[in-house]
C-alpha cells in the first residue's frame, strides 16, 4: 500500500503556500501532519497531482489569548492544544474531548486545522468547535474571510473552503467562567472511531440554564447541534424531568444512521443516555444541583 | 515525479539521500538506511508497529513521508541499546516476557521510550492508556505493561534515561 | 475400532515424565533465548531479506466476489518504466500447476486466478517491478474485463446453488464440497433409548489470525542448477514443503524452502504455498530474485487461512440418571472458495469429539460448502475450539432444560482419572487427564461457592449476576490422529507427523541445535535450550539454536515450541541418553523421533488394519498430499546410534 506519484513542494512561508494553492487549485492537497492524508494515499483512494507541505509553517502554530477569545493557529498540533493551560482555562470542553481524538501518537503530528478540514463524520473537533461557536479564518492569495462553524462544515468530508483557500486560524470565543460543559463518546473500544460523540455547553443564570448547546456526531452525517434538545432545557431550571425531555428530544431528532458498526436504534438509545449524563455533568460543573 | 535530496539524522548520524517525495519514512528507514528494526504492519496508521521518534515525538513512520523528516531527527529501536547493554525498557521487556513474536516490539519500545522520557514514573493506568496507541496480537498486553513497570524500577536504580 | 471405554495399559516406556523427576533447568525461569535479537531490532523477518538485484511483486486483487475473467490488457502496465513482468493466470498456468490441496478429490486453486475469480481479493495479475511502488503504479494501468457471476455468501444458500452460482462447476453441479455421514458407536440405538434428548441450533462465526506481520516470500531461481531458493515465513516446510515444488512443476529437490522469524501466525502462516509459489514463479519469469509480501488488504482478503464458519444442529441423548450417552449433530461449514485441507478441522474435532465426557456414541453429518469468500485454513484451534463450543453449549442445554447443577453434571459425566487411557467412540485414545481435579481447582481458585452466594443475594435486589462453567478438553499436540477418523482406511500413518531436531556438539563441548520448524513467537529456542541443557548437563549459554531449510532439514511439522505441552522433545532426548553412551552423544550428530504413537498402534488395530510392516521413506495416502510414513523398521526404537551410525563420528570425549 504505497502512495501514487505526486509532485511535492514545501513553501517557506504562508504567502508562498497560498500562491502555490492558487496556482494549482483543486489538483493539489495540503499536507500538514499527514496522518489522515497519507493513509488515503497509501490506499490510493485519492491521487492528488501535488502535495503542498505546510507542516513546518511555524507562523501558523500558536495559541493566543486575547479580547475574550482564543486564537489557535491551524497548524498547531493536537497534543500542543491538549496540554495548553490557556485552552484548559478558556474552553475546557476541548481538553475533555481531546483524549478521544485518534491516539497520542497521531495527536503528536496531527493538527487542528487538518482535522477540521478533513471533517470525517466521526471526528470530534468539528463538533467541539461548533458547540463553542468558533469561527474559521480562511485565507487565499487574494483575500481573507471568517466563516462560522455552522457554515464551515458543509457535509461529511466537505468544508466551505474554496480550492485556493487555506484554513489558517480557529477563533474560539471565551465562555464565562464557571460554565458547564461535558464531552462524552461511545465507541467499541477506547480509542476506536466514535459511534456517537456528544457534547454540551451551558451557563447557569439565576438558577436557569442559558445558552444551552447540545450536539452530536453520529459517524455518518454532519449532525452537530440539535435545537429541539436545547429548547427543552433553555431558560429552565435543571430538573430530572427537563433533562429527560432534552434526552428524548435528542434521541428523536438525531439524524438516523445505520452502518456496519451500529444501527439507528442503538445510536438513538445511546444519544439519549449520553444527553442524560452530559447534562448532569455540565450542571454539576456549573454548580447547579438537579431537582429530582 | 522529481527526486529530492533529504538530510535526515537517524539515531544521531546524518544521512543524505536522493529520494522520491512519495517514499514513506518507514521504507526510508528500512531500505534506504538499512535499519530493519522498524516494522510495517498495516501502512494505514492503525497498528503502530512502525512507530519511531521524530524530533523526540512518537510518530507512525508509515503515515509520514521521508521528506517530512528532512532536517529532522529520527530515532529507531536500534538506538536503544545493544545485546550486552540493553536499555532499562529493553531489559524490562526481556525480564517480564513483554514479547513473543517480536514484531510489534520495536514500535512498543519507541512509544514507551517517549512516555518514560516525559514521565519517568507513570502509574499502571497511564501506561495502559498510552499503550492503547499500538496493537499486539501475541501477548494480551498485560506483560507489556509489567515490562514497562519493570523498566521504571530499573531506571530508578539507573539515572540515565535512554 | 475397539469398543469405546475399554481400558488398555500403556506400552512400556510411554510415560515420559516421572513424578519423582528432579529438574534443574526445565521449568525454571529462564530469560528467552529469542528475545535479544527482537529487542534490538535484529529479527529476521521476510521483509528484512534483501538480495542483490531483487525485484518486487504486487498483486492486482479481484474487486468481484465471483466473476469470469474475460480479458486482461497489460499493455500500458508493461510500458511503465521499471516494470519487469506482468503475469496473468494464463501466463502462470503455463509454468505452474494448481496449489497444494489435501482434499480428495482436490479442489483446484491457482496462485493467480485462472478463468474466473472466486472471492474479493483473489490475485488476478502479478506485477513485478524494480520497486513495490512502481508495481502498484502498474497495477493501476491494467485493464481487466470481468463478467460478474451470481455471488454466494450464505452457507445455507450454497447448499442449493445451481448454474452460474457454482464456484467449481468442473467438480459438480452444486457448491457442496463434501457431504459425509459418520456413525461412531450405536448412535441411533442410544437416541431411541434415551430418557431425555436436548437440542440446540448453534452458530460459530468465521475469524482470521490477523498477525501484525503479513505473509510473504523472497524467491530466487538459479538457472545454473535449476533450483529455487524461497525464503518464506510459513511453517511445515519440512513436512509438506515438497508440494510447493509440485506446484512449480519441478522435482522436490529443486526447491529449497528457507525459514524465517514470523511476526505472529495464529495458524495463518501454517503452510504458505501461495506466496511461495507466487514469488518463485515471478523470480523464474523475471530472471531476478523477487520479493512478494502481502500488504494488509491482501492478508485480510486473501490469506487463505480463515477459521471455521459453521452452523450446527446438535442433539444430546441422556439416560434416566442424567448421563450423556450419545451426541449427534448436523453441521454446515462455509469453507469459502477453496478446500485446501478438506475436512481436516472436522477430523481434528473427531480426535477429541466427546470433550472430557463419557459419551459413548457420536454421529455427525457434515456439509462442507463453497461460498465466495477467502478459503478456510488454519486458525487457532483448527476445529478443536469449535467442537468444544458445540459440546459445552449442548451440555449447558441439558443443565438448563433438566434443571441440573452445572458442576455436578460435569463431574458425573467426566472420564475419571482411573479410566485413562480412554478410548473415545471415534477410536482415538486419550492418554491421561484429571478432569474432576482440574475443574475443582479452578472453581476453588475463583471462589465459585462465594460467587454463587453473591449471585443469590444480588437476585433478591433485582440484580442478575451470570456465572458460566465450561470444561474443555484439548489435545496437546498436532498428530496424524487429526486425519484418521475421516476415512474408513486412514490415509495417514500414525507416525506421519514427526518432529525432529538435530544436535551437534563441537570439539569444545558447545552445542548447536537445528530446529526444523520456525519461530512464531512460541519460544522454540528457549524450550530446545532448556531440554538440551537439562539432559546433557551443559550451560544454556553454551547452546546455539539455528533453523534448517528443506535442503538440510529432517522431517518436522510444528517444531518443539508448538509441542511444549507434549513430551516429544523431553522424552526423546531421554531415549537417546539411554540408547547411546555419553561419548557418542558428545561427539556426533543425532536425531530423534517421536515414535510413541507407533508403539501404541501396534496394540490397537482392532479392525484388522495394521500400520506395521512399512519400510522407511515409502509414501502412502492419496491425493495431492501423499504423506510419507516415517515409521522405523519393526523392533527399532528411536535412538541415535541405530539411525545415524554412519554419520556419527567418534572423537575424544569432552568431560
Amino acid at each position: 500500500m504505497k502512495p501514487p506519484v505526486f509532485e511535492y513542494e514545501r513553501p517557506p512561508n504562508l504567502r508562498a503556500a497560498l500562491d502555490a494553492l492558487s496556482k494549482h487549485g483543486g489538483k493539489a492537497k495540503l499536507l500538514a501532519g499527514g496522518h489522515s492524508l497519507i493513509p488515503l494515499l497509501n490506499l490510493r483512494l485519492i491521487s492528488p497531482s501535488r502535495l503542498i507541505d505546510v507542516g513546518r509553517l511555524s507562523e501558523l502554530q500558536y495559541i493566543i489569548e486575547e479580547f475574550g477569545q482564543l486564537r489557535i493557529g491551524a497548524l498547531t498540533t493536537h497534543n500542543t492544544i491538549l496540554r495548553s493551560p490557556a485552552v484548559a482555562a478558556g474552553c475546557p470542553i476541548m481538553v475533555e474531548a481531546y483524549p478521544h481524538v485518534a491516539n497520542h501518537s497521531i495527536r503528536n503530528r496531527g493538527t487542528l486545522g487538518g482535522n477540521l478540514c478533513h471533517n470525517d463524520p466521526a471526528f470530534e473537533m468539528p463538533l467541539v468547535v461548533t458547540l463553542l461557536g468558533a469561527s474559521m479564518v480562511a485565507r487565499s492569495a487574494r483575500s481573507s474571510r471568517t466563516i462560522t462553524a455552522e457554515r464551515f462544515f458543509k457535509a461529511p468530508f466537505v468544508t466551505d473552503l474554496a480550492a485556493d483557500e487555506m484554513l489558517i486560524e480557529v477563533r474560539v470565543p471565551r465562555l464565562p467562567a464557571g460554565h458547564g460543559y461535558s464531552f462524552l463518546e461511545v465507541s467499541q473500544r477506547y480509542g476506536d472511531r466514535a459511534l456517537i460523540a456528544a457534547g454540551c455547553l451551558l451557563t447557569i443564570r439565576y438558577g436557569t440554564c442559558r445558552d444551552v448547546r447540545i450536539g452530536f456526531r453520529n459517524a455518518v452525517h454532519n449532525v452537530f447541534r440539535i435545537p429541539a434538545a436545547e429548547a427543552a432545557l433553555e431558560g429552565k431550571a435543571a430538573s430530572a424531568a427537563v433533562i429527560d425531555a432534552a434526552a428524548e428530544a435528542a434521541a428523536k431528532n438525531l439524524t438516523a444512521a445505520s452502518d456496519l458498526h451500529a444501527d439507528e436504534a442503538y445510536r438513538r438509545d445511546v444519544a439519549a443516555t449520553l444527553t442524560q449524563r452530559m447534562l448532569r455533568i455540565a450542571c454539576a460543573r456549573a454548580g447547579q444541583a438537579i431537582a429530582e | 515525479m522529481s527526486d529530492l535530496e533529504v538530510n535526515v539524522t537517524v539515531n544521531g548520524r546524518p544521512f543524505r539521500r536522493r529520494i522520491e517525495p512519495r517514499l514513506l519514512l518507514s521504507d526510508f528507514v528500512r531500505h534506504e538506511i538499512g535499519l530493519t528494526g522498524t516494522h510495517v504492519g498495516c501502512e494505514n496508521g492503525v497498528c503502530g508497529a512502525c512507530t519511531v521518534l521524530l524530533d523526540g515525538l512518537a510518530a507512525r513512520s508509515c503515515c509520514t513521508l521521508a521528506v517530512q523528516a528532512d532536517g529532522r531527527s529520527v530515532e529507531t529501536v536500534e538506538s536503544l541499546g545493544r545485546v550486552n547493554n540493553l536499555s532499562p525498557l529493553q531489559r524490562g521487556f526481556w525480564e517480564k516476557h513483554g514479547l513473543q513474536c517480536g514484531y510489534c516490539t520495536p514500535g512498543m519500545l519507541m512509544l514507551m521510550t517517549e512516555l518514560l522520557r516525559e514521565n519517568p514514573n507513570p502509574d499502571r493506568e497511564t501506561i495502559r492508556t498510552r499503550l492503547n496507541d499500538n496493537i499486539c496480537r501475541c501477548t494480551g498486553y498485560e506483560d507489556i505493561v509489567s515490562s514497562v513497570e519493570r523498566a521504571v524500577e530499573l531506571m530508578r536504580g539507573d539515572k540515565a534515561v535512554r | 475400532m475397539a469398543e469405546a471405554g475399554k481400558i488398555h495399559s500403556p506400552p512400556a516406556g510411554r510415560q515420559k515424565e516421572r513424578p519423582d523427576q528432579r529438574l534443574s533447568v526445565i521449568g525454571t525461569r529462564m530469560l528467552r533465548k529469542e528475545d535479544p535479537r527482537f529487542l534490538i531490532g535484529r529479527g529476521r523477518f521476510v521483509d528484512d531479506i534483501s538480495l542483490p538485484h531483487m525485484a518486487h511483486a504486487a498483486a492486482l486483487r479481484s474487486p468481484h466476489a465471483h466473476a469470469r475473467i474475460k480479458s486482461i490488457d497489460k499493455t500500458a502496465a508493461l510500458a511503465l518504466p521499471g516494470v519487469v513482468a506482468v503475469i496473468t493466470g494464463e501466463d502462470a498456468a503455463k509454468e505452474t500447476g494448481p496449489l497444494p490441496c489435501f482434499a480428495n478429490p482436490p479442489v483446484e486453486q491457482r496462485c493467480i486466478a485462472l478463468g474466473k475469480v472466486r472471492h474479493v481479493g483473489e490475485p488476478v495479475v502479478l506485477v513485478v517491478a524494480d520497486t513495490r511502488y512502481i508495481a502498484e503504479d502498474a497495477i493501476g494501468l491494467i485493464k481487466v474485463d470481468y463478467e460478474p457471476l451470481p455471488v454466494v455468501s450464505d452457507m445455507m444458500e450454497a447448499i442449493n446453488s445451481k448454474g452460474d452460482a457454482v464456484l467449481h462447476p468442473e467438480r459438480g453441479p452444486d457448491n457442496i464440497a463434501e457431504h459425509r455421514n459418520y456413525l461412531f458407536g450405536p448412535v441411533e440405538q442410544e437416541f431411541a433409548q434415551a430418557a431425555h434428548v436436548v437440542k440446540r441450533h448453534l452458530r460459530w462465526a468465521r475469524s482470521g489470525g490477523q498477525p501484525i506481520e503479513t505473509c510473504g516470500a523472497v524467491a530466487s531461481f538459479d538457472e545454473g542448477s535449476e533450483k529455487f531458493t524461497i525464503h518464506v515465513n510459513g511453517s511445515m516446510y519440512n513436512y509438506i514443503g515438497f508440494t510447493v515444488a509440485t506446484a512449480l512443476k519441478v522435482a522436490s529437490h529443486q526447491v529449497n524452502l528457507v525459514p524465517l522469524d514470523a511476526g505472529g501466525s495464529f495458524g495463518s502462516k501454517l503452510f504458505l504455498h501461495k506466496v511461495a509459489v507466487l514469488a518463485a514463479l515471478a523470480a523464474r519469469a523475471a530472471g531476478r530474485p523477487v520479493k512478494y509480501i502481502e500488504d494488509r488488504i491482501d492478508n485480510i482478503t486473501a490469506c487463505d487461512n480463515h477459521g471455521s464458519d459453521r452452523t450446527y444442529d446438535v442433539e444430546l441423548a441422556l439416560d434416566a440418571n442424567h448421563r450423556m450417552t450419545a451426541l449427534r449433530y448436523k453441521v454446515v461449514d462455509d469453507y469459502g472458495a477453496y478446500f485446501q485441507y478438506g475436512l481436516g478441522t472436522h477430523g481434528n474435532g473427531f480426535s477429541q469429539t466427546v470433550g472430557p465426557y463419557k459419551i459413548r456414541a457420536v454421529g455427525a453429518e457434515i456439509y462442507a460448502v463453497f461460498t465466495n469468500k477467502c478459503q478456510q485454513g488454519a486458525c487457532r484451534g483448527f476445529g478443536s475450539e469449535v467442537t468444544n463450543f458445540m459440546i459445552e453449549r449442548i451440555v449447558d442445554a441439558a443443565v438448563d432444560e433438566l434443571n441440573l447443577d452445572p458442576v455436578k453434571f460435569r463431574h458425573d459425566n467426566f472420564i475419571k482419572p482411573e479410566e485413562f487411557p480412554y478410548q473415545i467412540p471415534t477410536g482415538n485414545l486419550y492418554d491421561s487427564g484429571n478432569y474432576p481435579g482440574a475443574l475443582d481447582m479452578a472453581l476453588q481458585m475463583l471462589d465459585y461457592e462465594g460467587w454463587r452466594e453473591k449471585q443469590n443475594a444480588a437476585r433478591t435486589q433485582g440484580r442478575y449476576v451470570g456465572i458460566g462453567v465450561a470444561s474443555c478438553q484439548e489435545k496437546g499436540v498436532f498428530s496424524a490422529t487429526e486425519f484418521w477418523m475421516l476415512n474408513r482406511a486412514p490415509g495417514f500413518a500414525l507416525t506421519s507427523s514427526p518432529e525432529s531436531a538435530s544436535i551437534k556438539i563441537d570439539a569444545t563441548g558447545k552445542a548447536i541445535i537445528s530446529l526444523h520448524a520456525p519461530c512464531w513467537g512460541n519460544s522454540p529456542e528457549t524450550v530446545a535450550t532448556m531440554v538440551l541443557a537439562e539432559q546433557l548437563g551443559i550451560d544454556p549459554a553454551d547452546v546455539s539454536v539455528t533453523y534448517s531449510d528443506t535442503d538440510h532439514g529432517l522431517p518436522g511439522t510444528f517444531g518443539i515450541g508448538e509441542q511444549a505441552e507434549g513430551d516429544s522433545g523431553i522424552g526423546s532426548v531421554q531415549d537417546i541418553e539411554q540408547a547411546g553412551d555419553q561419548d557418542t552423544l558428545r561427539a556426533g550428530a543425532y536425531e530423534f523421533f517421536d515414535g510413541k504413537f507407533a508403539e501404541l498402534i501396534d496394540d490397537e488395530s482392532g479392525d484388522g488394519e495394521s500400520n506395521q510392516d512399512r519400510t522407511p521413506g515409502t509414501c502412502s495416502g492419496s491425493g495431492a498430499g501423499g504423506h510419507q510414513d516415517f515409521a522405523l523398521p519393526a523392533g527399532m526404537r528411536p535412538s541415535c546410534s541405530s539411525s545415524l551410525s554412519a554419520a556419527t563420528q567418534r572423537s575424544h570425549s569432552v568431560g
